[in-house]
């Protein structure tokens, strides 16, 4: 008799397992649907009458907008609240549930015995369970949204939503996230040998990978000089965590961080998941059965996370400037913490924690490798500084300036076409800028050639290089220290770049945008016999080319917002509104819009000035405009 | 006909069976007797294809069962405590096994629930052991297996259920060559089912044989001599087992009842009978033979 099972024959007993697990999970399909229904669709219909209600009755404001502006308002926000709040956990919840549901049979002998003697292969079993676990977490998913969306059209609610969020877009990345965290735990399932170290393994996991990067990407910043925080990608920090990664868009954004990248990586995740589940449930022993684990690699890999982020986050807090000690001390008592728990928990006691030790070691070499690096500067990296000639253009954040100008798409601010940054690409800028870097690094190499853990002081010092031969070269600098002489010196060098006029030209809307752009301004002028007064005027063509004219001469004088000379009275307050939907002209814009050709929105220009003899000062009293 | 060659199976270092080898026939009752941890329950999954061996085959009509569905379709494994998913009905389980058994008979499930009326519509997991037991059973024969294997099948039902099972055993065995392999660690309850008999200790087989063969070949008698002949007189008949009490003589001898009793009416017994074996005894004597206290074995 040949044991060659044929792929239709397969494929039946694929789809017998999967009608009898869906028929299984019925119950937990009808709940989780009544819960979708009850939580989303009523939920926003409520709110949405509310709304109707309040307008019919004449409670609401009139400067709030239409009834249609208000509903439509209404729901993008209900939406940004439900979905993260209700939809995602719900989803999540559901999905670990239903999986120990459908899945609990391989942790038990008595089932084992049952369905692993059953003329299905693993294969089809695994995946006809996997389907109907899906099928029992999605389609109450699309019957919920789908009624959401009626509820939409019956308020008159375009079906895109509004701003950046919409329910089809909610919805397919729920569908997208609940699939990977039921084959997430599917695999868990799979690898472990009771569902206690299943359920163990998948938040272990998620909330291990994320916090082992955030503690090693925190100290590195830390200890490295130069190292930004620009690149703690969540993204990254959620690569292998689906349960963290759920939640990403609704924090920053689904227009930032839904992109296809980032739905490309769970998908080919979730199928490399699930590809591995099969493989490894093919290998799997029955007798895996109410053991500890069917497979060691999940308790490894989640006992060497949780060591390393409780050590490295106790670390960090014992840590103590210019003193290795606290730290390592931290670092020592949080790791060995975690690693005899780990392996407390996963043994069910103490009897295997000798055999463990070794492991630790492997974290202990692994720290030290680690520090190792980061603390002799990571093989040059502290002190990278490209030579002037081979730099085509740099972008800087001075010390205390704003990193990037951002203009927008539309009136609500959400949706960012372009953030410019102040760059400097002269052959005098890029030189001041090189030299700069080079002051900064000595700062850092002046107190030891190997680096220690030490507080992020005052706002980063950002350089991007871009370099002749295409690559970039990028550092951020927040040096501190406890000798406030040496910190002073410090902070003085940090804010040189700021003074060149390159760097102001390309830092302030004024220098983008025309005097037609100009929609307004408010003048707040300090007043001896009240608290203060303000006035908002309206300028003509011509006096808007004046005021433009003042203001970029106040900015290249460094007349505006010189806020170090904070201790002396405020002679004027001036907030430029500019226009709505505003169609970019100068070459400067234009080219920072990169391809972009439709109207932008950029928010008001807010400039402070303490000296009276400022051009802008002398130009409003000269005009009267505040009289 | 399965085949067992040098099977090994082992979990974590200790090797529950090691290296064993025997055959079983096909339309035989096969009783697998042992203490507890001797490898019956591991050698029943295994040959049920829910256990991978780790050395060695064991081989069902030629083919293994592990992840082989063909085979698996005529093999039924009922575990010494049977699962039923959690709710299910004997009519949920019907219409899953349907799907799966291509030789699923909705009418012989029809006819088990008749002869063991425990309730097709009733939840399985509120019933007792014991009706549990007969739900594993009505499931078992509506596969209609070729072969189906049975791990000490008999604890928790009562005795009229027992010889009803034994009956049924018997009429699927007569009616179609179905083969049988029951483990228990109760010589007794297999002594009037089993055509053969193993016997497991410590992953291994100590013994297998035809039970007609073994009890055939080994009688027991009691006889009044005075004086009492000695146990030489006795020759050339084999004596198993030898015990005297005054001037009578207990005595297990490896022949056929007509030679046991002729030889000893040759030696002028008072009074002499020749009784019947039972299975444990007959496997006492076979043991002590070749070396091994049954008692303990069996305990």
């Amino acid at each position: 008799m040949t044991s060659a099972i044929s792929f239709p024959e397969r494929l039946r007993e694929a789809r017998a397992v999967f009608f009898h697990a869906l028929k299984k999970s019925t119950g937990m399909l009808t709940l989780y649907a009544v819960l979708q229904l009850l939580l989303l669709p009523v939920v926003v219909t409520v709110a949405l009458q509310n709304v109707v209600s309040d307008y019919n009755a004449g409670f609401a404001a009139p400067s709030s907008g239409s009834l249609a502006e208000r509903l439509a308002r209404t729901y993008s926000a209900l939406l940004q609240g439900l979905l993260p709040g209700v939809a995602v956990p719900m989803a999540l919840l559901f999905a670990l549930v239903l999986c120990v549901r459908l899945f609990g049979y391989l942790q038990n002998r008595r089932s084992v015995d049952l369905y692993h003697a059953l003329p299905v292969g693993r294969v089809p079993m695994l995946l006809g369970r996997w389907c109907a676990g899906l099928a029992a977490l999605l389609i109450p998913q699309a019957v919920g949204f789908g009624v959401l969306a009626l509820v939409a059209c019956a308020f008159g609610i375009p079906a895109s939503g509004s701003g950046s969020l919409s329910a089809g877009t909610g919805l397919l990345w729920l569908l997208l996230v609940t699939a990977a965290a039921f084959t997430f735990s599917v695999f868990m399932e799979v690898c472990s040998g009771s569902t206690m170290d299943a359920v163990l393994s998948v938040l272990g996991v998620n909330a291990g990978y994320p916090a082992l990067l955030l503690c090693a990407l925190y100290l590195a910043q830390r200890v490295l000089p130069g190292l930004g925080d620009d690149i703690l990608n969540p993204t990254v920090l959620t690569l292998f965590a689906p349960f963290a990664a759920a939640f990403l868009p609704f924090f920053s954004g689904l227009g930032l961080t839904i992109g296809a990248g980032f739905t490309a990586w769970w998908l080919c995740f979730t199928a490399a998941l699930l590809a591995a589940a099969c493989r490894l449930y093919r290998r799997r022993g029955s007798e895996a059965a109410e053991d500890h684990f069917a497979f060691p690699i999940p308790k490894g890999v989640i006992r060497f996370l949780l060591t390393g982020a409780a050590g490295l986050g106790l670390g960090l807090i014992l840590k103590r400037e210019g003193s290795l000690t606290g730290f390592l001390v931290g670092v020592l008592i949080g790791s060995l913490a975690a690693h005899v728990v780990v392996e407390a928990v996963y043994s069910r006691g103490f009897r295997g924690m000798k055999k463990s030790l070794p492991w630790y070691g492997v974290f202990l070499v692994s720290f030290a490798v680690f520090y190792g690096v980061l603390a002799t500067g990571c093989f040059g990296y502290d002190t990278r500084v490209p030579e002037a000639s081979e730099v085509e253009s740099v972008a800087v954040q001075p010390s205390g300036s704003r990193n990037s100008l951002s203009i927008y798409a539309d009136s609500s601010f959400r949706q960012t076409i372009a953030a410019i940054r102040p760059t400097l690409s002269g052959p005098e800028s890029v030189r001041a800028a090189v030299e700069t870097q080079r002051s900064i690094i000595e700062f850092y190499r002046s107190e030891g050639r190997f680096y220690l853990p030490r507080t992020l002081g005052g706002s980063p010092v950002r350089f991007d290089y871009k370099l002749k031969n295409g690559k970039h070269l990028k550092r951020t600098y927040q040096y501190y220290t406890q000798d406030q002489t040496k910190n002073d010196a410090y902070q003085q060098t940090a804010e040189r770049l700021a003074e060149l006029p390159e760097f102001i030209q390309s830092s302030d809307p004024v220098f983008y945008l025309e005097p037609e752009d100009l929609k307004n301004i408010e003048i707040y002028f300090p007043d001896a016999n009240k608290d203060s007064g303000s006035k908002v005027v309206v300028l003509d063509s011509s006096a808007g080319s004046q005021l433009f004219a003042a203001l970029r001469q106040d900015l290249l004088d460094r007349k505006v917002n010189d806020f170090d000379r904070g201790g002396e009275r405020i002679a004027l307050s001036l907030i430029v509104v500019f226009k709505d939907g505003i169609t970019p002209q100068s070459d400067a814009l234009k080219k920072a819009l990169g391809g972009y050709r439709g109207t932008i929105w950029m928010q008001n220009g807010n400039y402070t000035f303490f000296d009276e003899n400022s051009a802008t000062y002398q130009l409003i009293r000269k005009m009267g405009w505040y009289e | 006909m399965i085949e067992v060659k040098d099977l090994v199976k082992k979990f974590g270092g200790k090797a529950a069976l090691d290296g064993m080898s025997f055959r079983i026939g096909t339309g035989s009752v096969f009783g697998l007797v042992g203490s507890n941890g001797a490898g019956k329950s591991t050698f029943l999954r295994t040959a049920a294809g829910i256990y991978r061996p780790d050395g060695g085959a064991v081989l069902v009509d030629g083919a293994a069962p592990f992840e082989n569905s063909r085979v698996k379709e005529r093999v039924c494994f009922i575990s010494d405590y049977p699962y039923f998913p959690p709710q299910s009905t004997l009519k949920d389980m019907a219409g899953f096994l349907s799907k799966l058994y291509p030789r699923w008979n909705a009418e012989k499930f029809e006819a088990m629930n008749k002869i063991f009326p425990v309730g097709a519509e009733k939840k399985i997991s509120s019933m007792s052991k014991g009706m549990q037991r007969q739900a594993a059973l009505i499931c078992a024969f509506s596969l209609r297996p070729d072969y189906l294997l049975m791990d000490e099948i008999f604890d928790g039902l009562d005795p009229v259920m027992r010889q009803l099972l034994k009956r049924l055993i018997s009429d699927e065995v007569a009616a179609r060559g179905m083969t049988v392999v029951i483990a228990s660690h109760n010589l007794r309850e297999l002594e009037d089912l089993c055509d053969h008999v193993g016997l497991l200790h410590k992953g291994g087989v100590l013994l297998e044989k035809d039970i007609d063969e073994l009890r055939l070949g080994v009688c027991k008698a009691q006889a009044v001599f005075r004086p009492i002949p000695e146990k030489s007189a006795f020759a050339p008949l084999e004596i198993v087992k030898w015990e005297t009490r005054g001037s009578l003589v207990n005595l297990v001898a490896r022949a056929t009842r007509e030679e046991l009793l002729a030889k000893i009416n040759s030696l002028h017994p008072l009074f002499a009978e020749v009784l019947p074996l039972t299975l444990e005894e007959v496997f006492i004597c076979e043991m002590e033979v070749v070396g091994y206290d049954i008692s303990n074995i069996l305990s």
